[in-house]
């Protein structure tokens, strides 16, 4: 199996947004436990170096992305991206002391919503998760659950009452997850909720939240201060689980039902040898 | 005096057989720590170099764990496919 840094570089990471106005010329950051820099040329264009090396970069869905491979695997797609009706926002970036992957592993978990976004994407008593449908896609190698139904309190910032809200989850990529969910305007579309992760390194990101949404009352400013306050609910979370890395193992948790989404997610990474981030125990240990 | 409380306990039997890509040995060692963790009965077992077929009984919950457990399996092992059988079914009475 390749070994979990090699693999990890062959993706594309996201470092900023494209029209960030306080972004510095020169803007220092890390991906992969790596000092890269970010620089915006007179002309206004784009590139990435860490150290000597030139990294490759690229624009998609309001981000730069940079990848240290010279030819990474391409950038997976969100076609709803071409429906300009949408309204596209990106929520800025929220730092996180946890591992990459657990960061991913959050967003996909349904059940903590009663219990840690209470009243808003969940509430008690509606705490069961029903029964869904989670495949691997081997065509488009990505994660997929379907029929995930949950009450919620408040779906979205245009939300005016509770409804039972319908979610599909992709990941595309190790650390990305986008979530598909219903629109509470329209009945004909469903909006947008991505998760693009950035590894500074094995424990510790940064998430940068980006949504394309069929919401034509919210501001934008109301939209990024909805979305920031259900992730840094989950940073508090996040940044006291033990252990910090991903357990590909669930020896020290009990999956069930409700997690089937989350266990497919560990099992596609080990399968793809995309373990940057996660705790790898030998055999010997993980029975012990 | 507080009336006893009754709960139906549903107990069953599965067997799951795990095929793909492991070392047989780390893994039936993995099963029997998983099912102590969850209070399960193990059988019967059997191994090779590509699959593990057990019988576990307990709890259907716990069970269902198991199986959930067993589809992702040791760190490095790859699990291919799982297929988990009810073998029997009966519902007991439990008096707290």
């Amino acid at each position: 199996m390749m070994n979990p840094v090699e693999r990890a570089k062959q993706d594309w990471y996201p470092i900023g947004i494209v029209s960030d106005p306080r972004r510095p010329k020169r803007y220092a950051t890390r991906v992969l436990g790596k000092d890269i820099v970010l620089e915006t040329k007179e002309e206004g264009s784009l590139s990435v170096s860490c150290g000597d090396e030139s990294w490759e970069i690229t624009e998609a869905y309001d981000h730069i992305w940079t990848s240290p491979s010279q030819n990474p695997k391409p950038l997976f797609s969100i076609p709803e991206e071409n429906e300009r009706d949408r309204r596209f926002v990106p929520c800025g970036v929220v730092h996180v002391r946890c591992s990459p992957l657990r960061a991913v592993e959050n967003f996909l978990d349904i059940a903590h919503f009663p219990f840690v976004h209470t009243d808003v994407l969940g509430s008690e008593p509606h705490t069961e998760v029903a029964p869904y449908k989670v495949n691997i896609d081997e065509t488009k190698d990505e994660v997929i659950a379907t029929k995930v139904k949950f009450f919620q309190p408040q779906a979205a910032k245009s939300a005016n009452e509770g409804i039972v809200t319908e979610y599909i989850y992709r990941v595309p990529a190790p650390m990305t997850a986008i979530l598909y969910k219903t629109c509470p305007n329209r009945d004909d579309v469903l909006d947008i909720i991505s998760l693009f992760v950035q590894p500074i390194d094995e424990d510790n990101c940064a998430v940068w939240p980006w949504m394309a949404l069929y919401d034509d009352e919210s501001s934008m400013a109301d939209m990024v201060e909805f979305q920031q306050l259900i992730f840094l609910q989950d940073r508090n979370i996040l940044e006291n689980q033990i252990p910090k890395r991903l357990p590909i193992d669930p020896k020290m948790e009990i999956p069930t039902r409700a997690d089937l989404t989350s266990v497919a997610y560990r099992r596609w990474l080990k399968k793809s040898g995309a373990l940057y981030g996660a705790l790898i125990q030998p055999a010997e240990q993980s029975a012990e | 005096m507080m009336e006893p409380v009754s709960k139906n306990l549903e107990m069953a039997t599965k067997q799951i057989k795990i095929t793909g890509r492991f070392d047989d040995i780390a893994f039936r060692d993995w099963i029997f720590h998983r099912s102590a963790v969850l209070g399960l009965d193990i059988s019967s077992l059997t191994y090779g170099q590509s699959s593990i077929i057990f019988s576990a009984s307990g709890h259907s919950v716990l069970l269902d764990a198991m199986e959930i457990a067993c589809s992702l399996g040791p760190s490095d092992a790859m699990v291919e496919k799982i297929q988990a059988t009810d073998l029997e079914l009966e519902q007991i009475t439990h008096n707290d």
